[in-house]
């Protein structure tokens, strides 16, 4: 069952710190709430921006519990508009209390205000693919690995993210076929895993290799390889 | 002609069993390909290897080992087993071309290992996080590459490394703690009074307002997020 994942600008919060206040470029104000997780000690977030992708925590500098809601900001260098997704694990103590998910288009200079909000943990199967909303938060264009409950970014699906009873989900490959004989990132071309290459046999994925780093698209006729 | 079924029957029967070693291998080779293609591959290869070692004469459980291996990531293994299958298949075999194709995949890859002391650091490679230490890869890209641990409490560490196709890269990274203890440096006091200050502040007019408490924010450019705001 997809759940219906909520992106509100938050509307002038008047009391709230705006962390993006002295920002010198594209900024985003990120509020975290949740009406089921009361506390946490360190927010992990994972970043899409673009065709980048990368995890980070914060946390009180001064390390133990704050209460929610929480501002936080995220200062990306930008010069087009960038689609950008966020992913967050509210954690106390090593365990993940909750985690949501939002999504905004940025631009140079831009300032936009998003809302989280903090759900109970996925129920989705660890080491699973899934599209974003699919058992787990997150964009709906987007293929994750469920990872303790915790949605990780596989990466952004160019054609659309495709759920699949029984097996992974996985990026659709597009109006194109494959060539027998290439080898292709996953949703370029042929149904798969972004972040993991493949040989093309017969008009699908045969074979697979994991990317640790990321899965490049190469301009036709060059294989696509791992960063 | 009752006797003659009879007879062939039994015949039929003591050849579909005249190998129980060989059937065995077949039930756990038929297994693991059942695990295979519903993408547990960790069952599949325990199968297989079941398989592998009651029948080591025989060229199709290396082949699926092969495949197994490339699908768990790992092409140091596998490159083996693409050549065990290699040596026993007929020359005419139709799956050679796969193997030989295997090895192509295999070649543009090395293994990779990285301990850290302290255990259980976070390693970011090329930028991209890939978890904490211990890390194993038995298929990475060929090339150079840059990897980074950081642990709460120590310096990060950066390091350089090239991995060849079919090399083998072993990293150990010590991580040093800063070299100076925070609360011997001739700020730190007077640091502290000032921070309890602030925070005693913060706690009132927070009391006060109940706004949302601040985090610190991040910055994501071309490579890779880091902690600090604008």
């Amino acid at each position: 069952m997809r759940r219906v994942l909520l992106l509100v600008p938050v509307i002038a919060c008047g009391d709230d710190p705006d962390p993006c206040a002295t920002a010198a470029g594209a900024c985003i104000t990120l509020r975290v709430e949740s009406s089921t997780v009361d506390a946490i000690d360190l927010l992990e977030l994972d970043i899409l921006y673009g065709d980048r992708h990368d995890t980070i925590t914060t946390a009180l500098e001064t390390g133990g519990v704050v209460e929610l809601p929480i501002v936080t900001s995220l200062a990306l260098d930008v010069t087009t508009p960038t689609e950008v997704g966020v992913v967050a694990a509210g954690k106390l103590s090593g365990g993940v209390l909750g985690t949501g998910a939002a999504s905004t288009t940025l631009d140079t200079n831009q300032r936009i205000a998003l809302e989280l909000v903090l759900a109970p943990r996925s129920t989705c199967e660890t080491g699973g693919d899934y599209c974003g909303g699919d058992e787990l938060a997150g964009d709906a264009d987007t293929l994750y690995r469920c990872t303790d409950g915790v949605p990780v970014a596989r990466g952004r699906c160019v054609h659309g993210c495709t759920v699949r009873d029984g097996i992974d989900d996985g990026c659709a490959g597009g109006p194109m076929t494959c060539v027998t004989g290439g080898f292709y990132c996953g949703g370029n071309e042929l149904v798969g895993d972004p972040a993991s290459l493949y040989r093309c046999e017969g008009g699908q994925a045969a074979l697979r290799m994991m990317c640790p780093n990321g899965c490049v698209i190469a301009e036709p006729p060059n294989d696509d390889f791992c960063r | 002609m009752r006797a003659v079924v009879l007879a062939i029957g039994v015949l039929a029967a003591r050849a579909a069993s005249a190998d129980p070693v060989e059937d065995a291998a077949q039930v756990h080779l038929d297994r693991g390909v059942a695990a295979f293609e519903r993408g547990d591959y960790l069952g599949a290869h325990a199968e297989i290897e079941a398989a592998n070692k009651l029948v080591p004469a025989k060229a199709n459980p290396y082949r699926w080992l092969a495949l197994t291996e490339v699908q768990l990531g790992d092409c140091a293994r596998a490159r083996g087993n693409i050549d065990a299958f290699l040596e026993r298949a007929a020359d005419a075999d139709p799956r050679r071309a796969e193997m030989l194709r295997l090895r192509e995949l295999c070649s543009r890859t090395g293994t990779l290992a990285i301990r850290t002391t302290p255990g259980a650091a976070q390693l970011r490679i090329d930028n991209s996080l890939v978890g904490l230490a211990p890390y194993r890869s038995g298929s990475f890209a060929v090339g150079a590459h840059t990897v980074v641990a950081e642990a709460p409490g120590f310096q990060p560490l950066q390091r350089a490394f090239t991995v060849a196709a079919g090399g083998a890269v072993e990293l150990d990274l010590v991580l040093r703690r800063p070299r100076t203890p925070l609360a011997r440096r001739w700020w730190f006091v007077p640091a502290l009074v000032g921070a309890a200050a602030v925070v005693t502040g913060a706690i009132v007019l927070a009391m006060r307002d109940e706004p949302a408490s601040l985090l610190p924010g991040v910055t994501c450019d071309a490579s890779g997020c880091r902690p600090g705001g604008p």
